[in-house]
């Protein structure tokens, strides 16, 4: 039982699988699939969570509402770009509903509509680690560098972004204009 | 997208352990997203959230996905085609019988003389092999036999009897009408019962059964010699209720004394 | 009486058992007397095997004969169904319903068996369903699977609950060698402390799977023992020639024109090293 392999299938092998495929064959009911999925994508993402949640309880709750998704809507995946940037803009969106838990019903909408792709900043950023822009941002002070990370690289909206890091709306707006200002006169 | 650089050990490990800066951490967590190969090395060196919690993480999510989907009564047959079949059979039998007595039924009793016969069905229907989701590993299970098959046959008859009194008495029928038919089709039912027990076929006993009551019933109608509403006040008096009353206590009675023989008569 | 070798006493035991369907006599007076160990019931195809393993698995009642199943009477009702209780059946084509799931299904037949705390189902369905390799697919529909593997989905209902008496008939049908060797170990647990009698018309499964044989043909119980001893039946009564033999019970053909003979060595012929086949065709026709 378990890793060993007990030889009722020889034919199987889900390492060789992409992650689409993956995907592909969770919409097929296949257990398997999910729990292949689930050891190549839980470390990352439980990591990547608890560096926006200190609370381990919390963390662990959303990565298993991350993977109870996955499983209960495949389709949800709709073939296009990294299936890892698909359970990211889950994962995140389920440790706010954490945070959140008594969100409205239109917020709880909100939260359906598709998740972001990797976003175009995602990429800029990508290349920004030794470029003035990152130096700009390692100057920013954590608040601003907080609220940036959360609208520009987490993808959130205005409000779920003031839900996460638990601050109003107009706080996250100003705070963004700020860096923006603050980045700009540093690159100029 | 190919990638043209990969993470080095001592980035991947200082953004695991959560003392990367902010500027680093940023872009190991913008690439992490397309890059497999760093995705791997990470789960292998991150000190904290790996080995015992993934397996931790795993069972409690498999916990939760682990759960049988189809609610027990389904399980207990109704999903089946056989049970499936006899439910829609006596829940349209009761929702035409109404209507049709009200429109065209002076002549004939339809009430009296149809309605006792979907309790029958759902039995006979009940005792048949396709009921079984499970087929005849059930036979060899500590519950094969009456209980399972009363469960059944409770569960159609509960489902439809309601549907016959209220559409008969929404169709304008007279109250002793849209009930007079329980007693009698309680009675049949629990004999169709009680032959589970013998080594007759309680499908072609309830068809016996069955139409013999509903020729005996509407016969002296049709043949214009009774008016339908004096069969109907006959089947509603007072004997004849008490007798139905009698046979279907009387069978139970019987059936739950050799309730034993059930499950090996099913197969004999 | 047909015994096999028991350390704790007899599970399970039978003295002139017979069933009859109109003038077909499908058991004939079989005596059995079974311990702790997987026993193969070999014959060919209308020897009366599954009738007898329904006899067994308490779903069809004797004619005549005494039966007694870990230690209980199977003709009185009480009895009957608290062997049932520590009864596993997997039926010839079992029927299974196609809408459900494999860990529906064997849910389902926990519930039939009584077993009504949930989170011990939920633990036992994975359990038996992971044993018989099925538990990547435990949540597709039973449509979806392939005939091996709802044979398994079977298997793996009989399995629940850890029964100490496992009826399986043909458990091994559409299984290939590797596949027979994962069953082996699944039925090896069971073995360890109860009974598990199952039924074949293969002799390599029985070899494979069995510490036990007992050859069936035409009702009766005709030979005993193990499959190394079926094969030493044939000793010195099976060899290989180009012909064909007038002193042979049965030939057949192996290859390019050889043909195999059991019975009487002519002299002067070098005997061939027996097999469980050659054994079970030379005493399968010393019967008749």
């Amino acid at each position: 039982m378990g890793e060993v392999h007990d030889g009722w299938s020889p034919e199987e092998g889900y390492a060789a699988w992409s992650d689409a495929q993956l995907v592909d064959a969770v919409g097929a009911s296949d257990r398997g699939a999910l729990h292949e999925l689930f050891v190549r994508h839980e470390p990352w993402l439980a990591t990547r969570l608890s560096r926006r949640c200190a609370d381990r309880a919390l963390v662990d709750t959303a990565v298993q509402d991350t993977f109870l998704a996955v499983w209960r809507k495949p389709q949800g995946w709709r073939g296009e770009g990294d299936v890892a940037a698909w359970l990211w803009g889950i994962a995140v969106r389920s440790l706010l509903h954490q945070l959140r838990p008594r969100a409205n019903v239109l917020e709880r909408l909100r939260n359906l509509r598709s998740n972001p792709a990797t976003s175009a900043e995602e990429e800029v950023l990508a290349r920004v680690e030794h470029s003035d822009v990152g130096l700009a941002f390692a100057r920013l002070s954590p608040d601003l560098q907080a609220v940036v990370q959360a609208t520009v690289l987490d993808g959130l909206t205005t409000r779920e972004a003031a839900a996460l890091l638990g601050i109003p709306s107009g706080t996250v707006k100003s705070r963004m204009s700020r860096a923006r200002t603050e980045l700009r006169e540093a690159l100029l | 997208m190919t990638q043209t650089w990969h993470a080095d050990e001592e980035t991947l490990r200082a953004w695991a352990d959560g003392t990367a800066a902010p500027v680093p951490a940023a872009s190991l967590e913008a690439h992490l997203l397309r890059c497999d190969e760093c995705r791997r090395r990470m789960a292998t060196l991150a000190p904290s959230s790996t080995g015992s919690d993934v397996v931790r993480r795993w069972d409690a999510l498999a916990d939760r996905i682990d759960r049988p989907r189809s609610n027990p009564l389904l399980r207990l047959g109704l999903g089946t085609p056989g049970l499936r079949t006899a439910w829609l059979a006596a829940v349209l039998l009761m929702l035409a019988l109404p209507a049709l007595a009200a429109t065209t039924g002076v002549r004939v009793p339809l009430m009296m003389a149809f309605a006792p016969v979907a309790p029958l069905a759902a039995v006979a229907l009940a005792y048949g092999r396709d009921a079984e989701p499970a087929g005849e590993i059930a036979l060899a299970a500590p519950t094969a036999g009456l209980r399972v098959v009363a469960v059944r046959a409770l569960l159609v008859a509960l489902s439809a009897v309601p549907l016959g009194v209220g559409g008969a008495l929404l169709a304008g029928l007279p109250t002793h009408v849209a009930f007079g038919w329980l007693l009698p089709g309680a009675a049949m039912a629990a004999v169709v019962v009680l032959t589970g027990t013998t080594r007759l076929d309680p499908a072609l006993v309830a068809a016996c059964v069955g139409s013999v009551w509903a020729v005996g019933v509407s016969w002296p109608a049709a043949s214009r010699r009774v008016p339908a509403d004096v069969v109907s006040d006959l089947v509603a008096s007072a004997p004849i209720q008490l007798t139905a009353l009698v046979v279907a206590l009387g069978a139970t009675a019987l059936t739950l004394a050799r309730r034993d023989t059930v499950a090996y008569r099913r197969t004999a | 009486m047909t015994t096999t070798h028991t350390t704790t006493g007899t599970l399970l035991a039978a003295g002139a058992l017979t069933k009859r369907f109109g003038p077909l006599t499908a058991v004939d007076h079989v005596d059995l007397a079974l311990g702790r160990g997987v026993v193969g019931l070999l014959g060919p195809n209308g020897a009366g095997k599954t009738t007898l393993l329904r006899i067994l698995a308490t779903v069809l009642a004797p004619d005549e004969g005494s039966l007694s199943l870990l230690g209980m009477d199977p003709a009185r009702p009480s009895s009957r169904t608290e062997i049932r209780r520590h009864l596993g059946y997997l039926p010839q084509s079992p029927s299974l319903y196609a809408g459900f799931t494999p860990l529906e299904m064997v849910d389902y037949v926990a519930i039939l068996k009584e077993h009504t705390d949930r989170d011990w189902r939920r633990r036992e369905a994975r359990n038996v369903l992971e044993a018989v390799g099925l538990g990547d697919r435990m949540h597709k529909r039973i449509r979806t699977l392939s005939g091996g593997m709802k044979q398994r989905v079977a298997l793996a209902a009989a399995l629940i609950g850890s029964p100490d008496l496992l009826v399986l008939d043909e458990p091994a049908t559409g299984l290939d060698p590797e596949q027979r060797i994962a069953l082996r170990s699944v039925l090896a647990e069971t073995a360890d402390r109860g009974c598990v009698v199952l039924s074949t018309h293969n002799t390599a499964e029985v070899a494979a799977l069995c510490q036990h044989v007992l050859v069936m043909d035409r009702g009766r119980i005709c030979w005993s023992g193990t499959p190394t001893d079926l094969a030493a039946e044939a000793e010195g009564r099976v060899w290989e020639s180009d012909a064909e033999e007038p002193t042979a019970l049965r030939s057949w053909l192996t290859g390019p024109g050889r043909r195999r003979h059991v019975g009487a060595l002519p002299a002067g012929t070098t005997p061939a090293v027996p097999t469980v086949d050659d054994g079970y065709l030379l005493v399968t026709r010393l019967s008749r």
